[in-house]
């Protein structure tokens, strides 16, 4: 299953800032913790290359927390 | 085709793009032509200053010619909804490609189309001659710094007021001259030489981290040899900017910068870029007689020639540096090293 810490990693590999990373509280929205809509898809690409899965558009509207990301990531493997 | 043609006919074209379709991004194929003419018609209408874009089988002809490397997102119907693009632009080195026109139809702006768009088009990075890319991003806003960041490029120059606020009219978001921060990625390189002029010693390092180049740091000649020298000059009259080279160095260097300004001070002109390529023992010579002459630190300009490039500027308009928008810490610093060493040349003058 993919960790909290692989994908804040990924965060900041896309350029979120630390400060912002460091606070993000897993089951709450992203969007509600700074990170805007040039990071989302940006975020949600990042998790397709590292963890070879395939997020559609509509997929991606639904993953707001890093908790859905990890349940995602866990289901398309 | 030319230009007003183009937009005759995309002026009678009154088809619209539907809401919602699916799509794929692709690699440009000359059949993608009429769909990017449409979108830089939809997004910035008829006042896009490139013609390319707007003419169908010229952009299939600098594709297939390795000018322009565009990637499209098409929908199931052929039609483009977002594009972005590697293109060959001021840089002599022919492989440095800069990354830009990127843009996507305003209801396909909540999709992930020009992130699909951009994850391919750096698939060609390090591939198809395409060594490395670097991009301008203005700084009246921080998306396109995000962007560039996003795409792992690092900052290593920056261009106070560099454009006037008119060329990003679409964008209704800058006032006076624009400023831009410079991102580079180098994924094909080589060992190199860099001659490092005495001036900047200390700040090369700073710009150079984390950019993984392999360069023997050498410290340059600050003599220039005898001769009359030549000045490349490229005038951007529009933006009121010089982007100038100097391609032989020459003892009257001096006497052909003072003329050149006030040829372009006549013009009104804001702004005088000197590009001075590191790879030559000379460059530390340049580089003095441009200080003594009133320019400033722009940044590193890294394969700019194949070798790398040092940029060096001189502004006849003070730039806002409190008033430009900087994304990261790299980037907050090295607007800090180009504003002390302005404030630096503008007290010894």
């Amino acid at each position: 299953m993919a960790t909290i810490k692989e994908l804040k990693e990924l965060m900041l590999n896309i350029g979120v800032k630390n400060e912002i990373v460091a606070g993000v509280d897993p089951a709450r929205p992203l969007s509600l913790q700074g990170v805007d809509s040039v990071d989302c898809p940006a975020f949600a690409i990042a998790v397709e290359e590292h963890f070879g899965v395939k997020i559609s558009d509509a997929d991606s509207l639904k993953l707001k927390t890093l908790n859905d990301f990890a349940n995602y990531i866990t289901a398309a493997r | 085709m030319d230009r007003s043609e183009a937009l005759r006919l995309l002026a009678l074209d009154r088809r619209s793009v539907p809401e919602g379709q699916e799509y794929t991004a692709a690699y440009f194929e000359p059949a993608d032509g009429p769909g990017v003419a449409r979108l830089f018609y939809a997004v910035y209408g008829d006042g896009y200053p490139i013609d390319t874009y707007y003419i169908p089988e010229r952009l299939a002809e600098e594709n297939r010619r390795g000018a322009i490397r565009s990637v499209v997102a098409r929908t199931s119907g052929g039609d483009v909804i977002s594009h972005v693009a590697f293109y060959r632009s001021s840089p002599p080195n022919p492989n440095l490609y800069e990354y830009g026109v990127g843009l996507t139809l305003p209801s396909y702006r909540s999709t992930m189309a020009f992130y699909r768009v951009t994850q391919l088009l750096m698939k060609l990075l390090g591939q198809d001659g395409i060594d490395g890319f670097y991009g301008e991003a203005v700084c009246n806003h921080i998306i396109t710094q995000k962007l560039s960041k996003q795409a792992r490029a690092l900052e290593t120059a920056v261009e106070p007021a560099l454009m006037p606020a008119r060329a990003y009219e679409t964008e209704q978001s800058a006032a006076g001259r624009v400023g831009c921060m410079v991102y580079f990625r180098v994924a094909r390189d080589c060992r190199r030489k860099l001659y490092a002029p005495v001036l900047y010693r200390n700040e090369l390092p700073i710009l150079m981290d984390g950019l993984n180049l392999d360069r023997e740091l050498v410290v340059s000649d600050a003599a220039i040899p005898p001769g009359d020298g030549e000045i490349e000059v490229k005038r951007f009259d529009f933006a009121g900017l010089a982007r100038c080279t100097v391609t032989t160095p020459g003892a009257r260097l001096a006497g052909r910068l003072a003329g050149l300004e006030e040829e372009l001070r006549r013009d009104d002109y804001a702004l005088i870029q000197f590009f001075v390529d590191l790879g030559k023992p000379w460059s530390g010579g340049v580089v003095e007689q441009l200080g003594k002459a009133g320019y400033s630190l722009g940044g590193l300009l890294p394969t700019w020639f194949g070798d790398d490039g040092l940029l060096m500027q001189k502004h006849f308009v003070d730039p806002d540096f409190a008033g430009m928008k900087i994304f990261s810490e790299r980037g907050r610093g090295i607007v800090e090293m180009v504003r002390k060493d302005w404030d630096k040349t503008k007290v010894e003058l």
